[in-house]
């Protein structure tokens, strides 16, 4: 465009100036410029005017609004050293140069980012951020010990999430400034207090940390009064320091990096909801197994009592043996055999006492039941007297397993209107009038189906 | 209050193994019943002290004698 125009060519001021601004906006669209700002200036409409400079040059930017809300630096003073970014432009009205900034930045953070580079280098050759130095953290803390500004919405973010998750749970403060001179002192104090106290402010965890800001604002974290006291604490810590993106040595050193102090709040402890329905989860586990052994017991016991007669009787130690220990099945056996031939040789008698005088042939059988007993007893006298002696603590265990005692446990039978057990819900009905029986007493229910 | 802590951290894991102890068909009923009774008395303490944990939230500060107290601390509680 310069190159074709016309020598000869007359222009009007305002020509020139919107060619002039045409151009620079085409040829130097996206420029960088480092320079001290001065001559600061926040209009009453919002946008803000300074002169950026050097030594030998001097250059007018304007940031809009709308720019300077979104700036990386929203907050500009005389005399800082910052590298806009912009477009080259004209003013029309004064034919002015201007830059129209869409950011800034201050310069030094580039120095910033490599001061934090080297100090986690140092620290990690030390090993400080080894991952076997890193502590689990006490699944259920019986204090919580937090280490901030006490005004911060860091600490009122803490604080409310863990009142929610688990009501009750207690929180010790150490108040301490969390930025600008002295920072690092007095949360370095802090951690060392919770690792000296013994006090009734001891606790089993700590979290560290502060809610976002500048890299400037977060330094105290990467001083080494933090870092070393986070390093020397026994107490397990938790970094929870600005924005998710923020990185502070005292992050790298710590047991525990949460991404903001509100997640530190809820990596500190479970919910208590979480912890009784783990706690009741177990116990329904427990009362389901047991529930599933007094039913096999009960059935056991069952048989016995319809066979009362035979329930003494030797030979039911082979089906009763089956339900005892190894060791106990193991001595059983050892005298199983012989008792199957008494057994054999007892059935027969019984058989053919069947056919006579029923009271003979019952005092018949009695004598000679007798008789077998005093044979086994004579030869097997001790081991049948121990075998004996455990199937009677087997009996004693399963009387104990009645109904009754069941119902002394905690459970319930629940009976439908014609009175019938109900082992299954899908068989009530809606506002079926249901009675439940406790150990003591029973009461009666109508049935909700949802 | 350390103590506390690991108490709760031990009888939760005792009360997990206790389950699957008894979940082995191999454990005589006797044991079984002991291990039931324990599981059962354990996990009532338990609820029972979680229900129990009533603390308050504690900020300490600096006495006269530059000894640190804690008071309460109150919270503004936005929910």
């Amino acid at each position: 465009m310069v190159n074709s125009l016309p020598e000869e060519k007359i222009f009007k001021v305002s020509e020139l100036v919107q060619l002039l601004k045409l151009t620079l906006e085409t040829q130097f669209a996206s420029i960088q410029v480092l320079g001290e700002a001065s001559g600061v200036v926040v209009a009453s409409s919002g946008h803000l005017y300074f002169t950026l400079k050097d030594s030998a040059g001097a250059m007018k930017v304007v940031m809009f609004r709308g720019q300077l809300l979104k700036s990386t630096l929203k907050k500009l003073e005389n005399g800082q050293q910052i590298i806009v970014r912009g477009v080259l432009s004209v003013y029309p009205a004064r034919g002015e140069m201007q830059i129209i900034a869409s950011d800034m930045r201050l310069q030094g953070i580039g120095d910033i980012f490599l001061a934090l580079e080297n100090l986690k280098k140092a620290y990690a050759e030390k090993g400080y951020f080894d991952p076997q130095r890193k502590r689990p953290l006490p699944l259920l803390p019986g204090r919580i010990g937090v280490v901030t500004s006490p005004t911060g919405a860091a600490l009122r973010d803490i604080v409310r999430i863990l009142r929610r998750r688990f009501p009750g749970i207690a929180i010790v403060i150490y108040p301490a400034k969390v930025q600008g001179e002295g920072a690092a002192a007095e949360i370095a104090a802090g951690i060392e207090y919770f690792n000296r106290t013994d006090s009734d402010h001891a606790v089993d965890v700590l979290i560290v940390g502060r809610g976002g800001g500048s890299y400037e604002d977060l330094w105290a974290f990467n001083e080494a009064p933090v870092v070393e006291a986070i390093f020397r604490s026994r107490i397990p810590v938790i970094s929870a320091v600005g924005h998710e993106t923020d990185f502070t040595i005292a992050d790298f050193v710590a047991d525990l990096r949460a991404a903001t102090p509100s997640a530190a709040a809820e990596l500190v402890v479970g919910k208590k909801d979480e912890f009784l329905n783990r706690i009741d989860f177990f116990r329904h586990a427990l009362m389901r197994h047991m529930e599933m052994r007094l039913h096999e017991k009960k059935s056991s016991l069952e048989g016995l009592r319809t066979d009362s007669a035979l329930a003494e009787f030797p030979g039911h130690a082979q089906e009763l043996a089956q339900r005892l220990d190894s060791g106990e099945f193991a001595l059983v056996r050892l005298f199983q055999q012989s008792l199957n031939r008494k057994l054999e040789k007892w059935h027969r008698t019984a058989q053919s006492f069947a056919a006579f005088d029923m009271g003979a042939a019952l005092k018949n059988r009695n004598l000679q039941l007798q008789n077998l007993r005093m044979q086994v007893h004579s030869r097997f006298g001790e081991k049948l007297q121990q075998g004996r002696e455990k199937i009677g603590v087997l009996n004693s265990k399963l009387a104990s397993m009645n109904p009754e005692n069941v119902l002394a446990k905690g459970y319930s039978i629940t009976t439908d209107h014609a009175q019938r057990v109900v082992k299954d819900s899908s068989v009530l009905a809606a506002e079926e009038k249901i009675s439940i029986r406790f150990a003591r007493g029973r009461a009666f229910a109508k049935v909700i189906k949802e | 209050m350390k103590k506390e802590t690991l108490d709760f951290e031990a009888a939760l894991k005792r009360l997990e193994a206790i389950v699957q102890k008894l979940e082995d068909p191999d454990v005589p009923l006797q044991e079984g019943f002991a291990l039931y009774e324990e599981g059962m008395k354990l996990s009532s303490q338990m609820k029972k002290e979680l229900g129990e944990i009533e603390k308050k939230v504690k900020i300490l500060q600096s006495d006269a004698k530059g000894n640190l107290q804690a008071t309460d601390f109150e919270a503004p509680d936005n929910e």
